[in-house]
């Protein structure tokens, strides 16, 4: 469903706003998943004395719609949360219903789900970055518009995109909203055919995701440097995606079961989405808190590569997330490609026996990390879930760099100054709120 | 010539009218002398840019909802006519007029490439078998009529490429 329609009047004499008001919300029936944002800033003598990013999205209490319901329900309720990442959904909540049920699932499942997870990075990133953000480093109002200026670049995007789609469908049966997983491994177990002509799209793909992050060396990003913690999973042994342990550049390191130890959520009147806290402190996840945290675990070919083109993590420097994407798509194609061709053979589900638990899992959704809980009982039930998702924890993160980004970028400029740098600021981070290329009003008060 | 016919929707409700529709129709086209390739895709957004390349003739089969049609009908769009300057693109919704934009934009819309659609109930649990029938048949009087524009407009520029060949002949033979 679509929901959308948040609209803002400003009225303005001589650069002063007399009246503001929020006057409607609409939610249009039929489309996919939605939400809408506004921002609303006072600037006082120069700076800005009130920010916030209002999140109007409709609460959806998935949380509460699991409970009761059946275990075996909750990987393809959960897919519903967003439209673009259920793959990172469903696999936490195997991930934290296998916790709970004590269950090891096989080699080739955790080969496969990382695969899965891999395609959904792939896909993921591929369109944020050519649909969605790239327009803005180029001035340009949408990516209708740098198309025809850029359709190489553009159909360059696409193509990784499907490729990312290609390896979800393996596994899911389709690329959105797949229907494969479950708890204990898969439905399905792809035929070696399926697998050796995925083989060939990715290494087709490589090279295309190179040129891309070689591409982006020579665009001009510009400088948003901010001191911020980074929090993401971390795995000794590889890039961390769908497992590991929690880890913040502070220095700190828990378990997924310790999360409400280090992150708070609360509630804040203008957002009807949960912000988060570590620490008591606003944090990052996402793909540049992942770089930051775990650029040593990347291929060491890939790390000199990105190092050639003149980039170096850890960067403190926000506008590069998109590099961040490019390289994680350079990062998942090969990963992939890498486990399908060392792919082990067997099954891809276990048996197991019901049991009262409770389980956590956390895992690398493409816009950081996502965090389930639940228990449930031995009648196969659901007592309670929760679900802390990227973007909400992220909230916080967003108007303290939206604080700083506009001081930085200076709040003397004209308001559609303002509001275009407010808008890639907050699309820096691809927020899994309304995503849409006019989905920012500024309602911008001075005094 | 490749020619291709597009059913978008999704498993849910009426919104997979378009995908019953393909299967009756792609039965009659089994031993049809011009091959034509049948495709399915759930909701596939800018994915559906990927088939665009190397069709000739492409007609693109869906549901929709309008409040200015009464259930039911059936609209013909040349793909051209929905390219819209203002198109609602995010990383959770991209519709078919913001794909058929972004087509026009890289230059790989296909000129012969027609959409069918048919408005439906979304809160109808199932279309119904007659409409499916419709949608089925109103896509493969579209899908003739443009095959047969096709091959004119084929026939136009070769009789073109014809003349001018002979005029340069009788040129060479005059000098």
């Amino acid at each position: 469903m679509k929901t959308s329609g948040v609209f803002v009047l400003s009225k303005i004499k001589a650069g002063t706003v007399t009246e503001s008001r929020i006057i409607d919300i609409n939610v249009p029936v039929l489309a996919r998943v939605e939400g809408e944002g506004a921002l609303a800033l006072t600037v006082t003598d120069g700076s800005i004395s009130s920010l916030q990013l209002r999140i109007y999205e409709p609460p959806r209490y998935f949380e509460s719609l699991l409970a009761g319901r059946s275990i075996h329900e909750v990987i393809d309720v959960v897919a519903r949360i967003c439209g673009i990442c259920p793959v990172a959904y469903q696999i936490t909540a195997a991930h934290a219903l296998e916790h709970a049920l004590d269950i090891r699932v096989s080699k080739r499942t955790k080969q496969l789900r990382r695969v899965m997870y891999c395609g959904e990075w792939i896909q993921s990133h591929a369109l944020h970055i050519h649909l969605l953000a790239l327009p803005d480093f180029f001035g340009f109002d949408s990516a209708i518009a740098m198309a025809k200026d850029y359709p190489e670049e553009v159909k360059r995007g696409l193509f990784l995109q499907n490729a990312g789609n290609r390896l979800i469908k393996l596994l899911g049966g389709r690329s959105v909203h797949p229907v494969g997983s479950k708890i204990g491994g898969f439905f399905y177990n792809p035929a070696q055919a399926e697998i050796s002509e995925l083989i060939s799209l990715l290494e087709e793909a490589v090279p295309q995701a190179e040129a891309l992050i070689k591409w982006l060396a020579d665009v001009d990003l510009g400088d948003n440097k901010q001191d911020f913690v980074s929090v993401a999973l971390s795995h000794e042994d590889e890039y961390a995606i769908e497992r590991g342990v929690i880890r913040a550049s502070s220095g700190e390191q828990f378990d997924a079961a310790s999360f409400d130890r280090y992150i708070k959520e609360f509630q804040v009147p203008h957002s009807t989405a949960l912000h988060a806290l570590f620490n008591g402190q606003p944090y990052l996840v996402g793909p540049l808190a992942r770089l930051n945290l775990n650029f040593q675990r990347l291929p060491q070919p890939l790390q000199e590569y990105v190092n050639a083109c003149g980039f170096h993590f850890p960067s403190l420097n926000m506008f590069h997330s998109i590099v961040a994407r490019a390289i994680e798509i350079r990062f998942a194609l090969d990963e992939a490609k890498r486990i399908l061709t060392d792919l082990v053979s067997g099954h891809v589900c276990v048996e197991y026996s019901m049991r009262d638990g409770e389980g956590y899992a956390a895992t690398e959704a493409p816009r950081g990390l996502l965090w389930h809980y639940y228990a449930i009982s031995q009648d196969e039930t659901i007592k309670q879930a929760r679900i802390v998702p990227p973007t909400s924890q992220n909230q916080a993160r967003i108007e303290e760099d939206l604080r700083l980004g506009l001081e930085f970028f200076g709040l003397d400029k004209d308001k559609d100054a303002i509001r275009l740098q407010g808008e890639k600021i907050i699309r820096n981070y691809d927020p899994c709120i309304s995503c849409s290329t006019h989905f920012l009003k500024l309602d911008i008060h001075r005094e | 010539m490749n020619v291709k016919v597009i059913a978008v929707g999704s498993p849910f409700g009426t919104d997979r009218i378009a995908w019953l529709a393909l299967d009756l129709l792609q039965h009659e086209y089994v031993d049809r002398e011009v091959h034509c390739e049948f495709i399915q895709l759930d909701r596939p957004g800018v994915g559906l840019l990927g088939y665009f390349e190397r069709s000739d003739v492409v007609v693109i089969v869906d549901a929709c909802l309008s409040t200015q049609h009464p259930l039911g009908s059936i609209l013909r769009f040349d793909a051209h006519e929905l390219v819209n300057p203002h198109p609602v693109l995010s990383s959770h919704s991209v519709e078919l007029g913001a794909s058929l934009t972004l087509a026009e934009a890289l230059g790989i819309l296909p000129m012969h490439c027609r959409v069918v659609a048919i408005v439906v109930d979304e809160s109808a649990q199932l279309p119904s078998d007659h409409d499916v029938r419709r949608l089925a048949q109103a896509t493969r009087e579209t899908l003739e009529q443009l095959t047969a524009e096709y091959l004119n407009d084929l026939k136009g520029v070769f009789l073109k490429w014809l003349r001018l060949r002979c005029s340069l002949n009788l040129n060479s033979n005059v000098d």
